[in-house]
């Protein structure tokens, strides 16, 4: 009979107090390894999501909202660039692309995109396939027609060749006021590239003003002026690409330091974003490390107090013929258990529960959280592990100073 | 002599006093395969008596010789392996680990102090508990056992290793007339089977007059054998 055998069997006599401790552990040990494998993954999809955007030029205003308008399509959009402060950006040699982005309506909530065929084009790295590809029917070819990102092809059941309205705005509103003269028809459905970007639906640059004039003019009473045209036509925001790392820099600072619009890097304002965000994440992180070192005094106080009914057991075996580090050693594989069998649940809960969490975050923003495996985690696994059984160590230690005689003759 | 005590003292140092003393005894001896019954009322030190002899408890004066070898000059941890081979303790109140099965109360001593393998071990256990009438209880806990099958159980594991020397304190107090008979039987039968030595300890003089010595704890402190 091995004293593991012998500490597992001290376990089973004592189940409630056991299981109670193990569960302890689990929780939080879970809770901590959720947070971590989170807030990694959360950071991993945002920039996965962002990856294909580049440079993107916007009016003044909040670089974050910018990048929120066109990465996450979330907040309310900037002012738009004028038309011909975009004609100029497109047509200026030092840039290899520039992609239109327009918000201003919504189909039930979604946002509606213009823009044009290039922005079908776009890639994470030159080398990579271009970042939105088509599941099935085509890429819009004239206005009023819409490509649907794939999460609104399955959430309003759209399918090819159907026609919907849009709304004016870019949130749902509760009597939406829809361009009922201006349907789109769906000619495509993209894969899910498990981004925000599959919650909009991609019409023409021509879909957009035309809806946007029309708009305007039954704000004007039915007059069209030429001058408001002008002003209506414009864009949101640019996606450039440009000609070489030079040509980006120099257009970066020229934009900025002009009036009219500003230049973000969406991997830079994300880093910002996240730099907000660790303060949260350390808070939540310390949070778990507090539920941890409850565990692990936890741990010890059932060790602790189960050492009082143990210190007749050990004196038995002891009388038997224990040696004083037999039964130390039992007692310390007594906490190596609940600490192999805490961790083990934690771990998979933890998983499970960062998955359930990623699931509903995935669903919530598009986002899609990887829920990986990173070996600092593992090491962090092994300090717990560790540090719960060194919570054993004292009431060990209790066991091999017991002195036996004395527990030997009560009932 | 199998066990040879001379002049043995056991005492305790108490706060700001003179040491308690707790045991004297001026020698005592009993050859191999005696059966001896030790009377005394209670707190005459009969149970450190048998700490002492286990090894459980120190001598603070006096020496101690069991089959050849003097316990005050073996280290603790050869004491325990000593101890786990040649002795079996059968106690008052049975002291069965409260976890483990019928079977796995006399394994757990093998363990220590056993040199059988695992399936002769398994075998001799189960060997020892039919023979206390408890075949159908090996896997019992002993809280599902009655007290003289938890006494049973206990003298199964005293003589799981072969010991020379069986010490047995108050082993019948805690079970009801039929059952200390039984006990009583079951224990002198199976020490004479086995070829150990029997030190049993009581207050019981009719239980006493059994054996076939009986020794008086005030006759060991005034000088006797």
């Amino acid at each position: 009979m091995s004293l593991g055998y012998m500490a597992w069997r001290n376990l089973l006599n004592r189940r409630i107090q056991t299981l109670i401790t193990i569960g302890v552990v689990a929780v939080g040990l879970a809770v901590t390894l959720a947070i971590l494998i989170l807030s990694s993954g959360i950071k991993q999809g945002i920039v996965r999501a962002s990856e294909p955007f580049g440079m993107i030029v916007g009016s003044k205003g909040s670089a974050n909202q910018l990048v929120f308008n066109t990465i996450f399509l979330m907040d309310s959009p900037l002012g738009n660039l004028e038309q011909a402060y975009y004609d100029r950006l497109s047509e200026d040699p030092r840039v290899a692309q520039a992609v239109p982005f327009a918000l201003g309506d919504n189909y039930k909530g979604f946002r509606i995109v213009g823009t044009d065929p290039s922005f079908f084009e776009l890639r994470g790295r030159p080398a990579d396939p271009p970042y939105f590809r088509l599941s099935e029917g085509k890429l819009f070819g004239q206005a009023f027609e819409a490509v649907l990102g794939a999460d609104v092809a399955q959430e309003t059941g759209l399918k090819i060749g159907d026609r919907f309205a849009s709304a004016h705005g870019v949130v749902a509103a509760a009597e939406p006021e829809e361009h009922l003269d201006h349907s789109y028809t769906v000619v495509g459905i993209l894969r899910s590239v498990s981004a925000p970007s599959d919650k909009g639906i991609f019409v023409s640059m021509d879909s957009y003003w035309v809806s946007h004039e029309h708009h305007d003019e039954a704000e004007a009473g039915g007059i069209g002026h030429e001058e408001e045209d002008e002003g209506i036509r414009g864009v949101t925001a640019a996606m450039v690409k440009p000609n070489s790392y030079i040509d980006l820099m120099k257009l970066y600072q020229e934009i900025n330091q002009g009036k009219d619009a500003q230049a973000v890097f969406p991997g830079q304002t994300i880093a910002k974003i996240f730099d907000m965000m660790g303060s949260g994440e350390a808070v939540l992180r310390d949070i778990g490390y507090v539920v941890l070192g409850m565990a692990g005094f936890t741990v010890a106080l059932s060790l602790y107090g189960s050492s009082i009914e143990r210190r007749r057991t050990v004196a038995i075996l002891r009388a038997i013929g224990a040696g004083r580090r037999a039964v130390m050693a039992i007692v310390l594989l007594e906490s190596v258990l609940i600490m192999i069998l805490g961790c083990a649940i934690g771990v998979a809960g933890g998983y499970a529960l960062a998955g359930v969490l990623a699931g509903y975050m995935s669903q919530q923003v598009s986002i899609a959280v990887p829920v990986g495996f990173d070996r600092e985690w593992l090491i962090f696994i092994g300090m717990v592990g560790l540090v719960g059984t060194a919570a054993g160590l004292f009431p060990a230690l209790g066991a091999y100073r017991t002195e036996s005689a004395r527990y030997l003759n009560a009932s | 002599m199998m066990l040879e005590i001379d002049r043995l003292v056991k005492s305790y140092s108490q706060q700001g006093g003179e040491p308690l003393r707790v045991l004297s005894i001026r020698r005592f001896a009993m050859a191999a395969g005696e059966r001896t019954a030790l009377t005394g009322p209670s707190g005459s030190g009969k149970s450190t008596l048998l700490h002492l002899i286990a090894g459980i408890l120190r001598s603070t004066e006096g020496t101690i010789r069991l089959l050849g070898k003097t316990l005050e000059d073996t280290g603790e941890a050869e004491l325990d392996r000593f101890r786990a081979a040649h002795i079996g303790y059968v106690f008052q109140s049975f002291n069965l680990l409260p976890g483990f099965t019928a079977l796995e109360n006399v394994l757990v001593a093998m363990r220590f102090g056993s040199n059988l393998s695992r399936s002769d071990r398994k075998g001799r256990a189960i060997e020892l508990l039919n023979k206390v009438g408890l075949g159908n209880r090996l896997h019992h806990r002993p809280s599902q056992l009655s007290q003289g099958e938890q006494q049973r159980v206990s003298i199964a594991r005293a003589l799981a290793n072969r010991p020379s020397l069986v010490l047995a304190d108050e082993p019948t107090a805690s079970l009801d007339l039929a059952n200390a008979m039984r006990v009583f039987e079951l224990l002198t039968n199976a020490c004479e089977e086995a070829g150990a030595a029997l030190l049993l300890c009581t207050h019981d003089l009719e239980l006493a007059g059994r054996m076939e010595r009986q020794v008086q704890m005030r006759e060991l402190s005034e000088g006797g054998d």
